[in-house]
């Protein structure tokens, strides 16, 4: 029977083992813990960085797919993380254990730490803490968990560092090309190269559309024929997928590129070469369309940036049109312009020829450009700030500048295919002849004309 | 000496006893260091070893050994098959009294001592094999309604001659459940063979010291058996023992209703077709505590446990044809066990 004497020290010895014991489980639940943060960080900065890099450099779908990756990645890291920090956490016998182990100690302190509550009165329990006490220098903390500072924040480093070189990185490839974006004032498009596809439900509206009533009605045709024929197909389904995970990864790259989520509004006006006597001002056209339905610029588009809340001049449109004098019938008067937006289209081979005649007769007659929109009156007069688009009616419809187009193809100026013949209260327009314009006026009718 | 009289022993004396008893063994047998070993740790473990080995290796000579060196009684019985089984336990003969009266008396048999060798066991009958079990597990046998108590230390070890299976009725489940190891003795090699040659060809055998006087050889020994049981055993050893021998089940045995947490093994689940029963944890345990003291720990440790694995399981394995013909035996399936339960801890 031990005495009391050797029951009180062999408390004391066993307060000591469990106390560097518990000190061990603290350094290990530190490192744990330690790991756990470093590696998430790691996990999610990294994860972050990639994603980023794609959305500046990629298109959509492989942006899409690569974030995609990435978000699995990050998840599959996290998880991987957590599951260390928590294997590597311990109780008090996880620590003897650990301990143990790397002493060398055979299972002592295990032992001391599992089975003190039963055994102090076993014969052999004062042997085993006299032998473990003897030990103490191996497994005191200092020697079994050497590191206070997880390894794993090399790992936050190497994430760190990995995103300090990838953001500047895309930033410098990408700033080139958003750049040429923003620079884009107009771009030409023809209604009949353009290939027209659903818009998304929640697409919002990013553009306006203007055009008279023809090229409208062609946009509309088009419009009815594209999707007939989309809607025959069997990839119907898949490409409404594509095109809904296209929608979703632009406007995450839009957001990821630090762009307003506000879509710049574009306005798209189509123009045709001559006034269609049935549908010659664009508020003869009831349809507005909004960025819900389907719709693809026809025609020639320009395309204006803008703010949304930005006046558009839209008034001396229409006063040019009332205020215009009719000079005389004489259809073969009226020539075209590149800016002109009124044109009608010309349904047939003999009207076609027609044009042509006019143009030679303008190329003849002078170098003044005349016609809807470029009467001296309206050039000259007086500037407003109404918007442009209220004469007409405005059509949002889904279109943003590609940056992977074909090369130069948004530049190109195509000239109007189509026109008609004025009816019989249209009066074709004379030439004028060139005036002395004051130097104040001069930068109006610049920027008139550059529009 | 009176066995009360008999000090409990330390962790050293232990040790140094068992060091001791080893040494002498040594003197005459050559090699089988690993068996001889597994031998002494069955001895203090309290449980019977199986001995299997070719003819020649000395399997009758390590027993003899055995029981000079710890001062013990010693007996001997060479199974046959018209061997019965009183010739084991005993019977009751007619005997003359002084007064000239005649009256049954008890003989005891072989069984009636320290140490039992059962020579080629599996050469006797079932019936006669099974008289032994008795004896090993509870210490005590029955004749004619008489129950006859054997003196501790009790220790029995079967050889077995695995070359010669015909004429042979091996050994029936039950009873090599009953045995705590089974040692193998290993064919010498050509070193070991010349000094077997030298030492035994020589004018005189080297002598077997007793390592205890034959008064208190009995005391002492279950004095050391005594403190093998107060070896301490962690929850977590225990655990890891445990582990091990449902790991020798096959995962879809139709004798265990709850696998659930088990660690499965591939080759276990292909060869095996019962597994170890819950006595090979016992022995597991028991095996690793002696183990402890002579590494002169009082707990028991993992490398205690994984170092007895083999003679505490291998014969409680019962493997199925597909073992056979691939020739895997019981030993290679549980350090497989050792290896899967290793991994799944780590």
């Amino acid at each position: 029977m031990a005495s009391p004497t050797n029951l009180r020290r062999a408390e004391e010895k066993l307060a000591l083992i469990l106390r560097e014991v518990a000190s061990v489980r603290w350094r290990l639940n530190s490192l744990a813990v330690q790991r756990g943060v470093f590696l998430g960080l790691a996990v999610v900065i990294a994860a972050g960085a990639v994603i980023y890099l794609a959305a500046m450099l990629l298109g959509p779908l492989a942006f899409l797919s690569c974030a995609i990756a990435a978000a699995l990645a990050l998840a599959a890291g996290l998880w991987r993380s957590i599951r260390s920090a928590l294997r590597l956490s311990a109780n008090l016998a996880g620590a003897a254990q650990v301990a143990d182990e790397r002493a060398e100690l055979r299972g002592r302190l295990v032992t001391i730490v599992e089975a003190a509550p039963e055994v102090r009165s076993k014969p052999l329990w004062a042997f085993l803490l006299e032998d473990t006490i003897g030990r103490r220098d191996e497994f005191a903390p200092g020697r079994i968990v050497r590191h206070r500072i997880s390894r794993s924040l090399f790992a936050l480093a190497g994430a760190l560092l990995l995103a300090g070189i990838a953001i500047p990185l895309a930033r410098t490839v990408h700033a080139p090309a958003a750049a040429a974006i923003s620079q884009q004032a107009d771009i030409t498009l023809d209604l009949d190269q353009l290939q027209l596809r659903p818009a998304d439900a929640d697409s919002e509206g990013g553009l306006e559309v203007q055009a008279d009533a023809a090229t409208m009605r062609r946009l509309e045709e088009k419009l009815a024929r594209e999707g007939a024929s989309s809607g025959a197909g069997n990839s119907g389904s898949v490409d409404k997928l594509l095109t809904r995970a296209r929608s979703l990864a632009g406007k995450v790259q839009s957001r990821l590129r630090g762009q307003s989520a506000d879509k710049p509004r574009l306005t798209l006006k189509l123009a045709d070469a001559a006034t269609n006597p049935d549908s010659s001002h664009p508020d003869d056209n009831p349809e507005p369309w909004r960025s819900g339905a389907s719709h693809e610029p026809a025609g020639q588009f320009e395309q204006d940036h803008r703010d949304a809340e930005a006046p558009l001049p839209a008034e001396p449109r229409q006063k040019n049109r009332e205020a215009a004098p009719a000079p005389d019938d004489n259809p073969r008067g009226r020539s075209e312009t590149g800016g002109s937006h009124d044109v009608p289209a010309a349904d047939t081979d003999a009207e076609r020829r027609d044009d042509d005649n006019q143009r030679a007769d303008m190329q003849t007659g002078g170098a003044a450009s005349h016609g809807v929109g470029t009467d001296p009156q309206t050039l000259f007069g007086s500037q407003t700030d109404s918007k442009l688009g209220s004469e007409g009616f405005e059509i949002a419809i889904e279109a943003q500048p590609l940056e992977h187009g074909a090369k130069g193809a948004g530049r190109a100026y195509l000239p109007p295919k189509v026109r008609t013949p004025l009816n019989a209260h249209q009066q074709p327009d004379q030439p004028v002849t060139r005036a002395a314009i004051a130097p104040d006026d001069q930068a109006t009718i610049k920027r008139v004309f550059e529009r | 000496m009176n066995e009360a009289m008999v000090q409990m022993p330390t962790v050293a004396d232990f040790a140094q006893t068992f060091r001791r008893i080893q040494a002498e063994i040594h003197k005459l047998i050559v090699g089988h260091h690993q068996a001889v070993e597994e031998l002494l740790i069955a001895l203090f473990a309290g449980g019977h070893v199986l001995i299997e080995g070719v003819p020649g290796t000395g399997k009758t000579t390590l027993v003899k050994t055995l029981g000079l060196a710890l001062n013990l009684s010693f007996n001997r019985i060479q199974f046959t098959v018209d061997l019965m089984p009183a010739d084991i336990t005993g019977t009751r003969v007619i005997v003359s009294g002084e007064d000239g009266r005649r009256e049954f008396s008890f003989q005891p048999g072989p069984v009636f001592c320290h140490i039992l060798l059962g020579d080629e066991i599996n050469r006797a009958t079932p019936k006669t094999q099974s008289a032994l079990l008795e004896a090993m597990a509870e210490l005590q046998v029955t004749s004619s309604g008489t129950t006859y108590a054997l003196k501790p230390p009790f220790f029995v070890m079967a050889t077995l001659n695995p070359i010669e299976m015909e004429g042979t009725y091996p050994l029936p489940e039950a009873q090599l459940d009953r045995f705590l190891f089974k040692v193998r003795l290993n064919y010498p090699d050509e070193s070991e063979l010349v000094k077997i040659i030298s030492t035994t060809t020589g004018p005189e055998d080297a002598g077997v010291e007793p390592v205890f006087p034959a008064a208190e050889s009995a005391a002492r020994i279950e004095g050391l058996k005594h403190l093998v049981r107060e070896v301490i055993a962690a929850p977590a050893m225990e655990a890891y023992a445990a582990r091990l021998v449902r790991a020798t089940q096959p995962q879809h045995s139709r004798f265990i209703t709850n696998s659930g947490n088990a660690i499965h093994d591939e080759m276990v689940d292909r060869y095996v077709m019962f597994g170890s029963s819950p006595r090979g944890a016992q022995a597991l345990i028991l095996g690793a505590k002696v183990q402890a003291l002579l590494d002169g720990r009082a707990n028991i440790a993992r490398e205690d446990l994984d170092q007895v694995a083999i003679p505490a399981l291998a014969h409680r394995i019962m493997l199925n044809y597909a073992a056979h013909s691939d020739a895997i035996d019981a030993a290679q399936v549980v350090e497989r066990v050792l290896k899967s339960v290793r991994a799944a801890r780590t």
